[in-house]
C-alpha cells in the first residue's frame, strides 16, 4: 500500500503461484545450445592498442604482490604472445618463468591481469627497495610505462606469479536472463529410478515475459570424473507461454538415473539455455 | 491537498534513497556446514559463466570466495550480492576469505602492530570489518554463522607474539554476536598455525597450505594432529595448477575440505 502510495519503483507484489500446478514435464529435445568459441586476436598487441594502469598491491602466496593491467583499448582483438618483459627501475628485470610464452587473446575492452610478486619474508626485512616505475617491452620491441607501482626486492627478486585474461564484456543480456531460478530437489535417488524434481522460474521485473521462441534447457547429472547425464529439452511453452511480472511458476523435470550411474555425491545442474541465462544446481546423492 | 501530495514525494525520495543504500537483504543463507570435498581457489574469484561451466563438470564443490581486505592482491569486479547469489544458486559452497594487514615482521606495504595490545585491537578492527563486508555481499541475518578466514601469509617468528595477539582479536570479534565462524589461513608452518591453537578461545578452524600433493586434512606439517580434529581444518594441498573441464581452463589451487564452508544447509560431499 505504501509503495503504491509513493509511486516508487518497488518490485511488484508477486502474484501467488501456489494455486497453480506445476507446469507438466514435455520430453522433447530441444536445440544444443551454441558453443562460444573466444575470439582469437588477429594480430599482435601493440603499445597502441593497449591501456596499462597499475592496480592494487596485496598479499599472495607468501609474495608481496604489485598488479598490471592490461586493456585491449583497441577496436579489434589482438593477443600478447606471453608475458612481457618487465624492467624496474634501473636494469632488474621480473623474471616471467613459463608466463613468457603463455599467449593470451583479448577482445576490446578485455583486460590481462599481470601479477607480479617478490618474497614477503628475510632476516632483517624492513628496508624496502621500491621500484616505483615499470618498464613493460612487448615482444616487438615496443615499451609503455606505468608509474606508480609498488615492487619491493628486498627479500628477492620479483617474479611474475600470475598472467591471465580477465573476463570480457559480458554480451547484452536477453530478455529471458533476468529470470531468477530455485529448484527443490530430493537429497538422494537411486539408480534405475526416476528423479521427480521442480525448477521454479520467477519473473523478478514488472513486465511480462514470453516465452517465444520457446526457450530450451539443458540438464546435467555429474560432476565430469564417471559417466554424466545431460539432456537439452525445450521448456514447456504450450501449458505456459508466457511468465507475468513478478509472478513464479513451477516447473515438473524429470531424469531417469540409469541403473549403471556410479553410486554416490553427484551433482545436479538446470540452466535456461538462452543469453545470459540462468543456473541453478545442488549437490545430491545416488545410491 | 498539494501540501500532502509534497510531503509523501519528499518521504518517497528519502525512503527510495535508503533502499538504495540497504545492503541486500539476505541474498543467500546464514550460518556453515561441515564439508567434505574438494575445493578450489584462484586469485580472481571466476567469474558466474566460468562457474555455471565447473559446475556440472568438475569434482569441486566448494570455492574460496576472497571478500576483501587491504591486502588482497587481485580485482573481484564481479563481486557483488547478485553475483553471490547467482553462483550459491548453482550448487556452490563458499569460503569467504579477508586479507588484511599482515605480519609485522614480514616485507608487506600494510602490517599491523608488533606491539600485542595493539595487534589484538587491529584483529578486532578486521573482523568488524570483514562482517560488515558480509552482509553488504547478503548473507542472511548478519551473516550469522557464516564462515570465514583470515588470510595471514608466512612470516618470521620473530614476530610471533603479534601474530597470536592479532589473530585472538579476529577471532574474539567474529565471536561477538551475531558470531561468524572464525578462521585462520595460512603456510602450516610459515604461518605458524600451531601458535594460535593455545588461544582463548582459539580460532574455530584452520585452512593450511602446505603443498605436499596430499588432500589428507590430517597430514599438516607443523600442525599437531589433535590440533582442530574433528571437522575444523581445510588443506591447500597444491597450487598454481591449469585445471581444464569442459573445455574451460582455469589456474586454480586445490583444497580439501574437512570444515565449515558456508552457507548452512543441503552439504553432499564426497571423500577428496
Amino acid at each position: 500500500m505504501l509503495c503504491g502510495a509513493l509511486l516508487m519503483a518497488c518490485e511488484p507484489a508477486a502474484p501467488s503461484s501456489s494455486n497453480q500446478a506445476a507446469v507438466p514435464w514435455l520430453d522433447r529435445p530441444g536445440p544444443e545450445p551454441p558453443v562460444t568459441t573466444p575470439a582469437a586476436g588477429a594480430h599482435p598487441c601493440r603499445a597502441a592498442d593497449l591501456h596499462v594502469g597499475v592496480g592494487a598491491g596485496g598479499a599472495y602466496r607468501s609474495q608481496v604482490t604489485q598488479a598490471v593491467d592490461l586493456g585491449d583499448a583497441g577496436a579489434d582483438a589482438c593477443f600478447l604472445s606471453g608475458a612481457p618483459r618487465v624492467l624496474l627501475s634501473g636494469t632488474d628485470e621480473v623474471s616471467a618463468g613459463s608466463f613468457a610464452t603463455e599467449r593470451l587473446d583479448l577482445v576490446p575492452g578485455q583486460t590481462a591481469l599481470l601479477l607480479i610478486g617478490a618474497p614477503s619474508t628475510c632476516a632483517g626485512a624492513g628496508q624496502p627497495r621500491i621500484a616505483s616505475t615499470l618498464r613493460l617491452v612487448l615482444p616487438d620491441g615496443e615499451a609503455v610505462s606505468a608509474g606508480g607501482a609498488r615492487v619491493d626486492t628486498e627479500c628477492g627478486p620479483a617474479s611474475v606469479v600470475r598472467f591471465e585474461a580477465l573476463a570480457p564484456p559480458a554480451p547484452s543480456p536477453g530478455p529471458l536472463s533476468g529470470i531468477r531460478l530455485s529448484i527443490s530437489v530430493p537429497q538422494s535417488v537411486g539408480r534405475g529410478q526416476l528423479l521427480a524434481h521442480t525448477v521454479t522460474l520467477r519473473n523478478p521485473g514488472r513486465d511480462q515475459l514470453a516465452f517465444s521462441p520457446c526457450p530450451s534447457y539443458t540438464e546435467t547429472l555429474g560432476t565430469g570424473v564417471g559417466p554424466s547425464l545431460t539432456r537439452t529439452l525445450l521448456l514447456n511453452c504450450g501449458a505456459a507461454g508466457s511468465l507475468a511480472g513478478g509472478a513464479s511458476r513451477a516447473y515438473e523435470m524429470r531424469v531417469a538415473v540409469p541403473s549403471s550411474f556410479p553410486a554416490g555425491a553427484t551433482k545436479l545442474s538446470w540452466k535456461l539455455d538462452v543469453a545470459n541465462g540462468p543456473v541453478v544446481g545442488t549437490p545430491l546423492t545416488v545410491s | 491537498m498539494w501540501r500532502a501530495i509534497l510531503l509523501i514525494a519528499v518521504l518517497g525520495v528519502g525512503l527510495a534513497d535508503d533502499l538504495a543504500r540497504a545492503p541486500a537483504a539476505g541474498a543467500i543463507g546464514d550460518g556453515s556446514t561441515t564439508m567434505m570435498g574438494l575445493g578450489f581457489d584462484t586469485c580472481q574469484n571466476p567469474t558466474a559463466a566460468e562457474l555455471s561451466n565447473w559446475w556440472p563438470a568438475t569434482p569441486w564443490r566448494w570455492f574460496g570466495l576472497y571478500v576483501g581486505g587491504v591486502e588482497m592482491a587481485c580485482p573481484q569486479p564481479s563481486l557483488d550480492a547478485r553475483w553471490l547469489e547467482d553462483v550459491h544458486a548453482m550448487g556452490w559452497q563458499l569460503l569467504p576469505i579477508w586479507v588484511g594487514p599482515q605480519a609485522p615482521c614480514s616485507a608487506f606495504p600494510t602490517r599491523f602492530s608488533s606491539d600485542p595490545a595493539a595487534a589484538y585491537q587491529q584483529g578486532k578492527d578486521e573482523g568488524a570489518s570483514a562482517r560488515r563486508r558480509l552482509v553488504d555481499l547478503g548473507f542472511a541475518n548478519s551473516a550469522s554463522g557464516t564462515s570465514i578466514v583470515y588470510d595471514l601469509e608466512a612470516s618470521g617468528s620473530s614476530c610471533d607474539d603479534a601474530n597470536r595477539a592479532f589473530v585472538q582479536g579476529w577471532t574474539d570479534q567474529l565471536h561477538t554476536p551475531p558470531a561468524q565462524v572464525a578462521g585462520v589461513y595460512g603456510s602450516t608452518c610459515g604461518s605458524s598455525l600451531q601458535s594460535f591453537a593455545s588461544g582463548r578461545p582459539p580460532p574455530d578452524f584452520i585452512w593450511g597450505a602446505s603443498y605436499d600433493g596430499d588432500p589428507d586434512t590430517g597430514v599438516m606439517p607443523c600442525v599437531a594432529p589433535e590440533a582442530w580434529s574433528s571437522g575444523r581444518r581445510h588443506k591447500q594441498f597444491s597450487d598454481n595448477d591449469g585445471e581444464t573441464w569442459n573445455g574451460l581452463t582455469l589456474t586454480i589451487d586445490r583444497n580439501c575440505a574437512g570444515g565449515p564452508v558456508s552457507p548452512g544447509g543441503r552439504n553432499i560431499g564426497a571423500p577428496c
